[in-house]
Formats: structure tokens, sequence, C-alpha cells
């Protein structure tokens, strides 16, 4: 597997303290890791810092093989998408907010409407395309934020925490449904939680971070994770396993 | 009491005829008001939009001058623009001065702080993930502009009614720099002016529905536009 991003000699300071320490890291293309630790220990910083929406102090970052300077920055965040852990969505309907970033691309029309009614039927929140964002329930918002990242058709895509916000039913459905969708497109993913569980259903390894440093790497055991599956047939997203 | 039904009987019949003289005035004001607004809109919501996201020296400064901008006297307004605007003054050879142009300009510098400010305010109430979201998503510098501008669109039509409402309603300004000539800087402020120095508070009293039935019918279509897509 060929390298997606490659991290070296990479600090983050802000306001005189060190949030990363990162000397050396890969994520291969295609893999999925996750980064666990207890807060404060810079996942989501280092999230921030290879979705470019945070500059680092110092370091170099490569991006599928080649130097940050040889893409030009939006050229790189649109092969990337974000699930942030507090869905952002404008006051918008639903299908308006999936379509910013397909807009944003100068898809035509035609594949824009394509696009969005299949992301939102795969994250079973079609019935809500025309709905005011605003109005959603903490579940719902988040299901159309992770639509709304998938319909970009992104190389790597960055979960913050995407669950932590949901009850442990709609968690553990929606996590197994995002799982099989990253899985069957072949999606680089790199997510950081405060679950264990999630990590091992989700992602291949587990890197764990204190004090902005990362100290060790694990493989993890999704076969073992998924022996006691959590069925609910009767949620909309279980209806919509494929 | 009759001074003021007469006023109302005056302004039902100038309405009902549609008297030429007054709805030429009422035009030039929309003409001019309008414009002004919109010039103002122009400078107004991108320098407001800079001042919400940019951070450079000099940055509070220029905030407090918006701010302190939104009570700009409009009498003041127009004594500095007729200096500029006068034959002698430094942009006396445009000889604008006593011509709805110069109105504009003055109306235009009236309202320009207000939709700063306005903008200011709205742009700021978005949430800073918003931004990052949009970044997220692959916005380019425009598209984050449009986006913005777009979440904050109550705001900023609010921003555009309170600069409307703003100048139209001004006469010191209209007073100085268009001269009250009739049939050509004559507004509707300026026209009720005249006509309670002349003592005819009848025509006056009608003027000034007029005015406030022009003011409130923008505004209304303006709230109507801000509102719209809040109750779908």
């Amino acid at each position: 597997m060929s390298v997606a991003i490659e991290i070296k000699d990479l600090t983050l300071v802000l306001g005189g303290r060190t949030i990363l320490n990162v000397p050396d890291f890969q994520l291969l293309e295609g893999e999925s890791v996750s980064l666990m630790g207890p807060n404060g220990a810079g996942k989501s910083s280092l999230l921030f810092v290879m979705a470019l929406l945070q500059e680092p102090t110092s370091g170099v970052l490569r991006y599928f093989g080649k130097s940050l300077q040889q893409y030009t920055r939006l050229e790189l965040q649109r092969r990337m998408a974000m699930v942030f852990q507090k869905p952002m969505l404008l006051d918008l309907t639903v299908a308006e907010n999936v379509d910013l970033g397909l807009k944003f691309r100068g898809i035509n029309r035609k594949e824009r409407a394509r696009r969005i009614k299949e992301s939102l039927e795969q994250m079973a929140v079609d019935h809500l395309s025309r709905r005011r964002a605003r109005s959603l329930s903490g579940g719902e918002a988040q299901r159309v934020a992770i639509a709304q990242a998938l319909v970009v058709e992104p190389e790597i895509i960055f979960l913050d925490e995407p669950f932590s916000n949901l009850d442990k039913e709609i968690r553990e459905e929606l996590m197994l449904h995002i799982d099989q969708v990253l899985r069957k497109k072949h999606i680089t993913t790199m997510m950081v939680t405060h679950h264990r569980r999630e990590a091992e259903i989700m992602t291949d390894s587990l890197y764990w971070m204190e004090d902005g440093v990362i100290i060790s790497r694990e493989s993890t055991d999704r076969a073992a994770a998924l022996c006691e599956p959590v069925s609910y047939p009767n949620s909309p997203v279980g209806k919509n396993l494929k | 009491m009759e001074l003021i039904w007469d006023g109302l009987v005056q302004a039902l019949h100038v309405l009902i005829t549609l008297d030429p003289t007054v709805m030429e005035v009422t035009w030039l004001t929309l003409r001019v008001s309008g414009t002004a607004t919109l010039i103002s809109v122009l400078i107004g919501v991108p320098l407001g939009w800079l001042l919400a996201l940019k951070q450079f020296p000099g940055r509070n400064f220029l905030v407090s001058l918006a701010n302190f901008g939104m009570g700009l006297p409009p009498v003041v307004v127009g004594l500095w623009v007729s200096i500029f605007l006068w034959r002698s003054g430094p942009f006396g050879a445009l000889n604008i001065i006593y011509t709805p142009y110069a109105i504009v300009i003055a109306q235009s510098v009236i309202a320009s702080p207000i939709v700063i400010s306005f903008t200011l305010a709205a742009i700021q109430q978005i949430h800073p993930r918003i931004r990052m979201q949009l970044k997220a998503l692959g916005a380019n510098q425009m598209q984050m502009l449009f986006s913005l501008v777009r979440e904050a669109r109550l705001g900023l039509l609010a921003a555009v009614m309170a600069g409307f409402g703003g100048v139209v309603s001004e006469v010191g300004a209209s007073m100085m720099v268009g001269g009250n000539i009739p049939g050509q800087t004559r507004v509707l402020t300026t026209a009720t002016v005249l006509e309670v120095n002349k003592g005819n508070f009848d025509v006056a009293i009608a003027l000034s529905i007029i005015l406030l039935l022009l003011a409130y019918g923008v505004t209304a279509v303006l709230t109507t536009m801000q509102q719209w897509r809040r109750e779908s």
C-alpha cells in the first residue's frame, strides 16, 4: 500500500504549550486507524493538522507521496473530508447542506442530485432532505454531517469523535453502517474516539496518544469485537444495511 | 385635529389622483435612497466581512470608527460632502453639487457605517466552526464569502433595512448637498420641511404620510425576504 499521509518532525505549539510532538507517522492508502488517549492528549489537534484545518508550528507533511508545496491547499482539501464531533450544519435544508461540497467542486446539477439522493439514502435520512438542518435531532444531524462528508467521495476521511453525541443504540448501528460504507469504498480513515469498541470495529490499528505524543500502536481485533454484534432490525439505518 | 384631518384628506387625494409633482418627488426619493443603500451595501458588506474575519493592526480602531459612524449627524455629513463638492472644493470639477448624485454620495456616507457594523455583527455571530466546516468541505475564498453571507442573511437584510431607513429619513444632508431644487433634488424629507416653512401643514402631513408609507413598503418587502425561509 502506498502512503496517503506522511508526517515528519511535526510540532504544534499554542500559547507556549506544546500540543503536538510527532516525529514520525504514516497513514497508508486504504488504511483505517484510530487515535485514542485522555482528554487534551492532542488527538483532535493531530486530526485537524492532517486535514489542513490547523497550521502546524513546524514539521513536514506529505500527501500521496508529494510534499505539501506541490499541491494547492484547496486541491488537497477537496480530496479529503471531515466529520466533526458536533455537526456544524448551515441554516439551510438537509439537501442543501449535503450539496455544499459538491457545489464547491463545480459538479453539475444532475450529478449532484444523484449523489445527494444516494448519500442521504445511504445514511437513512432521505426523508429529511427538505427539512431545515437546524431542526434535526443530534443523531439525525450527525448522519447528515456524515452524508455531507461521504457525498464528495473523499480519498481520506477524518472522523473526530463522530458518535460521541449519540446515545448507545444509535451509536452502535451508525458505527456498523459507516464501517461498511467506508470499507466498501476503500476510504482511508482516521478517527478520534474514546471508545475502544468503536476503534476495534471501525479501524485496523489503534494509536495511543498522551501529551501530544504518540506512545504506542496496536492492531485491533475486529473479529472479536464483532463476535457479539448488536442488531437493531427496526432501526432506519439497519434497514439500509446492504 | 382639523389640521391632522386635512393632512390625511390631502394625502389620500394625492395618492388617489397620483399628483405628478408629489409622485416625481417620491420617485426621486426612492431612486436616490435606493441607490445610496445599494452603494453602502457594496461597500459595507465586504468591509464588514473583512473586519469580522481578519485580524490586522488597527482593526479595533476601524471597528470603533464604524460603530461611531452609525450615529453620524446627517448635517455634518452634508456639510463635509458640500465642502468637497463645491466648485472651489477638491471635487468641484465634477460639477455635481446640487444634483441627485451629490445626495446619493452624502447618503452613502451615512448608510455605509450602518451596513458595515450590522454586517460585522451578523458575521461574528456565526459559529467559528462553521468556517472550519466550509474549509473542510473545500470552499475557496469566494465560496467561503458567499456561504457566510448566506448564513448571515437575516442580519444582512437587517443591515439593508437599517441603512435604507437611515437615509430615507434624513433631511440635513439632502438639503445641504441637494439644495431642495424642485424637479431636480427635492426629495420627500426636504419637501416636507419646505411645506412646513411655508405654513402648508396639510401638504406637509400628506408628504410625511407618503414618506412613512414608502419607508414601510420597502421595509415590508425586505422583511418578507428575511423571514421567507424561516417559515419553510
